[in-house]
């Protein structure tokens, strides 16, 4: 890399530099390297400096040398240090731009290929006809800083890569090009054998934080100058965090201060609730992996600055690099800041802190403590939920608790982590919720789970605790307006509220009024039709009803409820009922209405599709119509849920669902589609045997060409990139192939050779972007080969399916999930965001069997719960697919809405029994999985339709 | 190999079931057992259905002698008795002992997991270790001999077939058809007249070259695109691969309805009658009079 020390003394002769690119080059700094002036650099010139640099070296005489791939890689690396912004800045006040202040970055917009961008695509930085395009020049700016980011070519930065792709919607072919040229211009020609220093340095990884240096190390006068620069930098840094968290702790302080009853106490590995006075402020000690309790916190009132938070997560991003473990203190103060006070949040900021967060844990992932400190941290607000004491939850302690729980699901979810930061943050969240199913993925899904988790600590806090007041708050927060989530989740409060031990109403009176006057009772909420059925419900008190009723008529201003509506502490379940016909009346529930509207449209669609039922030599359709029916369950389940309109939605996806799915690709067709004779190619190309100049002619035609590939020219073109003379040759047909590896034609060709592959890091990287799977490079051992293998069979496998008659059932996979979810929680999902199906149908059985536990012994001979345990897991024990496994838990989840249905509806356990009776019979009976799936998801409907009475 | 015998055992289970009534089974203790296990006939006699356990205990001693079949009988019948007496801990450890003694590792499991659905304590992990095979060396050689006939390269894929122990992997993971199969396939390649070269000189023209036209200048198994998945889905097991696209799995054979782990269709899925307990006139009888 270019440096003012670059010519030692006593070194003779010009630097690399200086031969290469001349004297004013090697003068010092990047700006100097590149060409560039400091004040005019942005990122197209950046970009652009590179690549004239490049092709100067390219023209040189020595191009071929290890010393001209020495410089490509200092100008790789300066140009990667000068796209980001806060380093460029930094770096232009030292090399002669006083008081330079990195440039707000403009966001690329992936949809405007064409329209005219800050800095690309205009003016002189016109793309060039045939040249990349907009997006892909993006993509490769910020393929080079994924690539400087995470040392080279290596899992996590091609995950890092396909990740910035496909969320610009590129496909693989314009990843691929762009990767491609990348690569073209890291070594544009052939090269002399042997690897280049310059290829093992970019593969390197960075030093492991707190690794001790090693032999192989540069001494101190080697280390890059700008690179020292850079650190010094970081010094400046480091004293500007710890001067602004100073002001953070500061200001947070003053506002305590004036707010002395909500006074931030900052506590670690203390009780907070009991041990530290709320007057005693603390600051903050060392982070430790062991904290008991979460940070605590500003007070809730004392709400911190939205911005602030994003600031500070950002910046703690920027400084990690370059002080990974002040920048992990310094995101550890800024996630507890955010924790407590992410609900006042508006949802568009709360994203962006969101976003702000998982980008530093992303970055983390290269310093394994940093990163394990970092997920401590993000999980600190469950540590009351988690411990062994089991007391309440203190008011200061329900946000943080919400929130963790929704960032943990949102880092086991996350494709932009590393699979140990995912396992982290799974397991922090299971020892708070061992029961949690995978599919609460997401900050909102996470977050609802954590405020049942919260819920379930409140039930019993004195009436001067505000912890039920925070709950609501929480609630409201992930609602985000959406009026059926809230409902849910407050009347799910309230069932655990109104169903106390003996002599316990007093002690929850409190959370029952606050929950009762937190809902909406207004017309059309799902909260009236939750009391009636309440009113019905044994496992509800009269006590502690009396104390909702009480608050309802006293203090809300629901309609149709005044003063006069009162129940008895000890009223019987007829004078319940009696109550429950007045408030039928005054809401004029007892009417048919939209209920009974939806009732009729379900049971129509389910009556229609009972009908249908598709040949048993047609698995597709059997699948389809489960899936349809899937879609139905939910519907029933959110018309108890009272989400009307959600349930109507449910209803119309199942009838847009075709019956039917064409097959794409006849199962006897050959593996290309492209028109025109296959093999020609190939032909040409054995004929130019010695000729390489026509050979690299031929491979740069074929790779123009693009597009699909026959099985013929892909195994000549593959044999010739695995092993072929002379190299320039065999590199060029590597660069080619990586433009055709979406191909199943390709990938059966290299599958072909990867059993006698001769090992070559090329090959692997292509393997790697081939099958989006992580190849060992180890050269002690085979491993490389077997997991090329298996990655290769599964990839070529997958694609072939997806072209296949069954192709279809993929498709329909998130309509499975979606309905499951929804059924389960009543909480819409993003697109994918539905997890594995078998997840979505675990978390619904679980609500049913909670549902069922209340409603008391079933009606049914032979039915209980600890039975469908057993042989869901004897079930799941048996499953060798995930198929299977989807089946185990579809059936417990059907036997335990059996046992619900039988529970709460007295008289209909034969009716209960008849369907589970015919249900064995058709699966004994079934040819095919796809039928037992439907037949299961038929039972589901049948259940549901005895427990609505809706079958008669 | 595994959906032959299954389809052996559904004709077992379906006469045993269709003669249900009469004395059924094998009822003739194997050669030599009557040696090994003294009075086994008397003691066969003497078993009664209120003391379940002297079944059990019998099972085990005919199963340590060899005598497959009997202990076999003797097992489902302590586990029918036990699921009528409700002794679980007695009807799961005859399950486990049948476990012991299927034949294939799908009914292993299958019976394990029955075990499971009676009592908790029963759960497969302790099991399964013993019972299901590990992705060995072997297995990943049998795959490259997928890749070697797709590719054409019969000879190594004869050579690999000749090795210790991948025969019999094979034939352990997908069947014992593929093998003929895969045979046959190494035999037909290389080329026979292109040797694998894909491009024979042109005399027509008097230089270049064409395409060979007997392999088409591809050489290797001709395969269609159920083919290849079929070859690419055997392939898959033996690397001990599992697609995670439902379609894949589908394709690949995964369709088969799952048997639900039900306890009581374990003796006839095992060929026993679980109405005959007693052991009368060397057969297992309905009736228990002299």
């Amino acid at each position: 890399m270019s440096t003012k020390r670059e010519r030692e003394p006593g070194q003779r002769g010009p630097s690399p530099t200086e031969a290469f690119l001349g004297v004013d080059a090697a003068r010092g700094g990047p700006f100097a390297l590149l060409g560039l002036e400091p004040s005019a650099a942005d990122d197209a010139a950046i970009l652009d400096a590179r690549d004239r640099r490049m092709r100067q070296i390219d023209e040189h005489p020595l191009a071929e040398t290890p010393e001209a791939d020495e410089v490509r890689l200092s100008l790789y690396a300066s140009a990667a240090q000068l796209l980001n912004p806060s380093v460029r800045a930094r770096l232009a006040e030292s090399w002669g731009v006083p008081g330079s202040r990195p440039a707000p970055r403009p966001v690329p917009d992936p949809r405007a290929d064409s329209a005219p961008t800050r800095g690309v695509g205009t003016g002189a930085d016109a793309v060039r006809p045939g040249g990349p395009s907009t997006r892909e020049r993006l993509l490769e700016h910020d393929a080079i800083l994924a690539l400087a980011m995470f040392g080279g070519w290596n899992k996590r930065s091609l995950r890092r890569i396909a990740s910035i792709a496909h969320a610009r919607g590129m496909g693989s072919g314009e990843v691929a090009s762009t990767l491609r040229r990348i690569g073209h211009r890291r070594r544009p020609h052939q090269r002399p054998a042997g690897q280049s220093r310059a290829a093992v340095v970019a593969r390197t990884p960075p030093p492991a934080f707190g690794d001790k240096p090693n032999p192989g190390s540069p001494l101190d006068e080697q280390i890059d100058p700008a690179q020292r620069l850079l650190k010094m930098a970081a010094l400046l840094v480091v004293v500007a965090v710890v001067t602004l968290a100073s002001l953070i702790v500061g200001v947070v302080g003053l506002m305590n201060l004036a707010a002395p009853n909500e006074a931030p106490v900052i506590v670690e590995n203390e009780d907070a609730n009991a041990a530290t006075p709320p007057s005693s402020p603390r600051v903050t000690a060392p982070i430790t992996r062991n904290t008991s309790r979460p940070r605590v916190l500003p007070a809730p009132d004392a709400l911190g600055d939205p911005e602030l938070v994003i600031r500070e997560l950002d910046a703690s991003r920027r400084a990690f690099e370059l002080t990974p473990f002040e920048a992990t203190r310094r995101f550890s103060d800024a996630v507890a800041l955010f924790a407590s006070t992410w609900v006042a949040f508006d949802p568009e900021a709360r994203e962006r802190g969101i976003d702000a967060a998982e980008r530093f844990l992303e970055l983390s992932s290269s310093e394994p403590d940093a990163s394990r400190l970092a997920i401590d941290a993000v999980g600190a607000g469950l540590a009351p939920l988690s411990g062994a004491d089991r007391g309440a939850l203190g008011e200061r302690e329900v946000w943080p608790a919400v929130w963790s729980a929704g960032m943990l699901a949102r880092v086991r979810s996350s494709s932009l982590l590393s699979s140990a930061q995912r396992a982290q943050g799974d397991r922090l969240l299971r020892l708070a919720a061992p029961d949690l199913g995978a599919g609460a993925t997401g900050f909102v899904r996470g977050g609802v789970a954590g405020a049942r988790l919260a819920r379930d600590r409140l039930v019993r806090v004195p009436p001067e605790n505000q912890a039920w007041v925070r709950w609501i708050e929480s609630v409201d927060a992930l609602a985000a307006g959406e009026e059926t989530v809230r409902t849910i989740l407050l009347s799910e409060a309230l069932d655990e509220l109104l169903a106390p031990p003996a002599g316990e109403v007093e002690a929850r009176s409190a959370g029952i009024e606050r929950v009762t006057l937190a809902l909406s009772w207004r017309r059309g909420s799902g909260a009236r039709r939750w009391l009636l059925r309440t009113l019905d419900h044994p496992a509800a008190t009269s006590g502690a009803l009396s104390r909702l009723i009480g608050a309802l008529a006293s203090r809300s201003a629901a309609p149709g409820i005044d003063a006069t509506v009162s129940l008895s502490p000890n009223a019987d379940m007829r004078e319940r009922g009696a109550l429950r016909t007045r408030l039928e009346r005054a809401w004029r529930l007892d009417q048919a209405g939209e209920l009974d509207s939806l009732a009729g449209d379900l049971r129509a669609a389910m009556a229609s599709i009972f009908r249908e039922r598709p040949l048993r030599s047609d698995p597709q359709a059997q699948f389809v119509l489960g899936v349809r029916l899937a879609l139905l369950n939910a519907a029933a389940s959110l018309m108890r849920d009272a989400s009307f309109e959600a349930a109507a939605d449910a209803i119309a996806r199942a009838a847009a669902i075709e019956t039917r799915r064409p097959n794409r690709v006849s199962d006897t067709a050959p593996l290309s589609t492209r028109a025109g004779p296959d093999g020609l190619w190939a032909l040409r190309f054995d004929e130019a045997d010695s000729d390489a100049d026509e050979r690299i002619s031929l491979l740069n035609a074929l790779g123009d060409r693009g597009g699909e590939i026959g099985p013929v020219d892909a195994e000549v073109l593959v044999e010739t990139a695995v092993n072929a003379a002379p190299r320039l040759v065999e590199q060029r047909a590597r660069e080619t192939l990586r433009g055709f590896l979406d191909t199943p034609a390709v990938l059966n060709a290299l599958l072909e050779q990867v059993v006698e592959m001769p090992r070559s890091v090329d090959m692997i990287d292509i393997i790697e972007l081939a099958t989006a799977t992580p190849i060992s490079r180890d050269t002690r051992d085979g491993a490389w080969r077997a997991q090329a293998h298996r990655a290769l069979v599964a990839t070529l496998i997958g694609m072939l399916a997806h072209d296949s008659r069954w192709g279809g059932v993929d498709d329909l996979l998130h309509e499975l999930a979606d309905a499951y979810q929804l059924g389960a929680t009543a909480v819409p999902v993003s697109a994918g965001e539905s997890g594995a199906p078998a997840e979505a149908v675990r978390l619904l059985r679980m609500r049913w069997r909670r549902e069922a536990h209340r409603a008391g012994p079933a009606g049914l001979a032979g039915l209980d719960a600890d039975g469908i345990e057993r042989r869901r897991v004897a079930r799941l024990e048996l499953a060798t697919t995930p198929i299977q496994a989807f089946l185990g838990e579809q059936l417990a989840a059907c036997e335990t809405l059996a046992l619900l249905t039988s529970s709460e509806r007295a008289g209909v356990g034969p009716e209960v029994a008849g369907v589970l009776g015919t249900l064995d019979e058709r699966l004994d009976q079934a040819g095919h999985i796809a039928e037992q799936i439907a037949s299961c998801e038929e039972a589901i409907a049948r259940l549901w339709l005895i427990r609505e009475g809706l079958n008669r | 190999m595994n959906r032959a015998r299954a389809g052996m055992l559904m004709v077992i289970v379906v006469g045993a079931v269709s003669a249900a009534g009469q004395p059924v089974g094998e009822s003739e203790p194997a050669p030599g057992l009557g040696d090994s296990i003294p009075r086994l006939d008397a003691r066969l006699s003497a078993l009664h259905p209120s003391r379940p356990h002297e079944y059990f205990e019998l099972g085990e001693e005919v199963d340590a002698e060899g005598g497959i079949r009997l202990a076999t009988e003797l097992y489902a019948l302590t586990l029918s008795m036990a699921l009528d007496t409700g002794d679980a801990p007695l009807g799961a450890g005859a399950c486990v002992a049948l476990a012991g003694l299927a034949e294939t590792d799908r009914e292993r499991r299958w019976l394990a997991a029955v075990a499971r659905t009676i009592d908790e304590r029963f759960s497969l992990p302790a099991l399964s270790a013993a019972v299901t095979p590990r992705v060995d060396e072997a297995a990943a050689r049998g795959a490259d001999v997928f890749t070697f006939v797709r590719a054409g390269d019969g000879y190594e894929a004869r050579r690999l077939l000749a090795e210790p122990g991948v025969r019999d992997a094979i034939a352990r993971v997908v069947g014992d058809e593929w093998l003929g199969r895969l045979g046959e396939q190494a035999d037909a390649w290389p080329c026979a007249e292109c040797r694998n070269r894909r491009f024979i000189p042109d005399r027509d023209a008097r230089a270049g070259e064409r395409l060979c036209p007997v392999c088409g200048a591809n050489p290797g198994e001709p395969l269609d695109r159920a083919g290849l998945i079929a070859h690419l889905s055997a392939e898959a097991a033996l690397l001990g691969v599992e697609p995670e696209s439902w379609a894949a799995l589908l394709l690949g054979g995964a369709g088969e309805p799952m048997h639900d782990p039900d306890p009581g269709e374990v003796p006839a899925r095992v060929g026993v009658d679980p109405g005959a307990r007693y052991w009368r006139g060397g057969r297992w009888s309905r009736e228990g009079g002299p």
